[in-house]
């Protein structure tokens, strides 16, 4: 009784310390919740190969429903039970895991049955059990004694509340996972125990909290499947059965990502032998609108009569970056004012730079030629070179690194909609 | 995060401990009683038993120290032989002999006494049980 008291105590402290709002030292006065994306998407894309990976610790105990485990004495028949997983969710809805579990359980037996560890000549078993020379015999001949095992399954996991959801969002706090699946016991000889591979059939029911995005605890409910023979007693029946309950610690390798999306988090440009300083950050937010303006120019790219787009691609060489597009921001009609943050192409050029000190950047640039007048255009399109020009500069880009060159309605950056005339093209340029 | 990380572990730590084995209770356990019969110019009759240990005790005999005594009220009357795996056993009373036998078993091997649940009337030369077909009485543990 003090055990189980002990045992809620510390669970009712770990609860409390895992699901305050505020932390010291850890979190460095951010709450929960602001770790977790404001993205209210629901994502169901495929996983990457890489991505949502997840390892698990877990621990509790587990009660062996085996012929006569019934006599064990109550506390006795209670065994630890450890896990280890690894497991990678395919999609929101979907995953495939490994677990490793094992210690021991508690089987029961009397003096019925035949043994595994009594062999007799032609393939017989005798009534002899080795295990009673290290087991406490009780008066009535029963005893109770531990065997040993490692059981090794793969299992595939379903999410309930993903496919409920139609997708996983990156405010999803709660899960429920069954899991079913097959796999391999092994059991130790010990004490009279005879050594014993076996297959075994595991169904489980999770329930996860996801205090952070890589952090989850989880409570399961495990039902295991053995043969009757697994832990050395023969008694006719077809299958004996193991009852685990545990508590775990899930850690997911760099969250969830089911976006979809390429992250491409190290496009690096060769010069020579020397490696470029990546030039796409980690930060997932900003990459993904990254992604997204990279995307644009990709399209914009395959169109015909458009400047030549730098698609950055490993070992370019300096004379295939000169004069190539780093960067294209896009304005709003008549105005000096982005349609849109220019910092992720700021950020991606200034890093483009940094690989490369003897580069400058060139800021040129465009007004639509269907409004306005050619005078007026030149005049906007002044403007927004010294927007961006003003932008480079605070963002730390000396003078002497930044040409301009504003073309009015003069020359267009690409063909294509009004939308992208209205545009200052960065492009990086060598001496 | 390490904080969390800890107090996590110590869960589990807890948790593991929490469903450890603990001890079985206790039962008393004998040593060797070394019955001795009762000599007395008194009992001049007898009665015998041959009797068999029931199967969930069978598998813990010992066939040279195992001993089986018979006793009326707290007097020794008999003490077994063993012999291809049964008791026999030879109770000595008087010809006005009006107790009852109780038999009780020790078994060396895991050193409890039991007591047979059944008291046997003693009847000069009746034979309980034989080699055919033995008598099986039930034990309580003492």
């Amino acid at each position: 009784m003090k055990k189980i008291f002990g045992t809620a105590a510390l669970l009712a402290v770990l609860g409390q310390g895992l699901l305050a709002g505020s932390d010291s030292g850890y979190l460095s006065g951010k709450s929960v919740v602001e770790r977790f994306s404001s993205d209210t998407t629901r994502y169901t894309a495929l996983s990457r190969v890489l991505d949502n990976w997840y390892v698990e610790l877990s621990v509790g105990g587990n009660v062996n429903f085996s012929k006569d485990s019934r006599l064990n004495h109550q506390e006795k028949n209670l065994m630890p039970d450890l896990g280890i997983t690894v497991g990678k969710w395919f999609s929101p809805f979907v995953g495939v895991r490994l677990q490793f579990q094992g210690y021991g359980t508690a089987a029961g037996s009397t003096t019925e049955g035949v043994y595994l560890g009594n062999p007799l000549p032609g393939g017989m078993f005798g009534n002899d059990d080795p295990v009673r020379d290290f087991a406490q015999i009780r008066p009535d001949g029963s005893y109770t004694y531990p065997v040993y095992f490692l059981n090794m399954h793969a299992d595939v996991m379903l999410s309930v509340m993903s496919l409920v959801n139609r997708g996983l969002g990156s405010q999803d706090r709660w899960d429920l996972i069954p899991a079913i699946g097959f796999g391999y016991m092994h059991v130790f000889a010990k004490d009279g125990v005879p050594a014993a591979d076996v297959m075994s059939g595991s169904f489980s029911l999770m329930g996860k909290y996801r205090v952070l995005p890589e952090l989850d605890v989880n409570l399961e409910v495990q039902s295991i499947l053995m043969p009757d023979m697994y832990e050395g007693r023969l008694t006719g029946s077809m299958l004996d059965n193991m009852f685990a309950f545990k508590v775990g610690v899930t850690y997911n390798i760099n969250g969830h990502d089911f976006t979809g999306k390429d992250r491409k988090p190290e496009r690096r440009v060769r010069r020579g032998k020397e490696e470029a300083v990546p030039v796409f950050s980690n930060d997932t937010a900003l990459m993904r609108k990254v992604d997204d303006i990279g995307r644009r120019m990709e399209e914009l790219a395959g169109q015909r009569n458009v400047s030549e787009m730098l698609v950055l691609k490993e070992g370019m060489s300096v004379e295939e970056l000169q004069g190539k597009t780093v960067g294209t921001i896009l304005f709003r009609i008549g105005t000096a004012a982005p349609s849109s943050s220019p910092e992720p192409q700021l950020k991606n050029a200034l890093a483009l730079l940094e690989a490369f000190p003897e580069a400058g950047i060139r800021v040129e640039g465009y007004a639509d030629g269907e409004t306005g007048s050619e005078e007026t255009n030149m005049r906007i399109s002044e403007n927004r070179v010294d927007y961006v020009r003003n932008l480079l500069l605070e963002m730390g880009l000396s003078e002497d690194r930044i040409e301009t060159e504003a073309f009015g309605s003069r020359k267009a950056p690409y063909e294509g909609s009004v939308e992208v005339q209205r545009a200052v093209v960065l492009r990086i340029v060598f001496p | 995060m390490i904080g969390k990380m800890k107090m996590a572990l110590a869960f589990a730590l807890g948790a593991f401990l929490s469903v450890s084995c603990s001890d079985e209770p206790e039962y008393t356990r004998y040593e060797n009683p070394h019955w001795t019969v009762v000599a007395s110019e008194e009992y001049s009759e007898s009665c015998t038993i041959v009797m068999d240990l029931p199967a969930n005790l069978k598998a813990y005999q010992d066939t040279l120290a195992d001993v089986v005594g018979a006793f009326v009220g707290q007097e020794c009357r008999g003490v077994s032989t063993q012999q291809d795996g049964l008791f026999y056993i030879m109770v000595l009373g008087s010809g006005s002999e009006t107790g009852n036998i109780e038999l009780r078993y020790y078994n060396a091997r895991n050193k409890y006494m039991y007591r047979a649940t059944e008291l046997i009337p003693f009847v000069i030369n009746q034979r309980i049980g034989s080699t055919d077909e033995p008598y099986v009485p039930g034990f309580d543990i003492l």
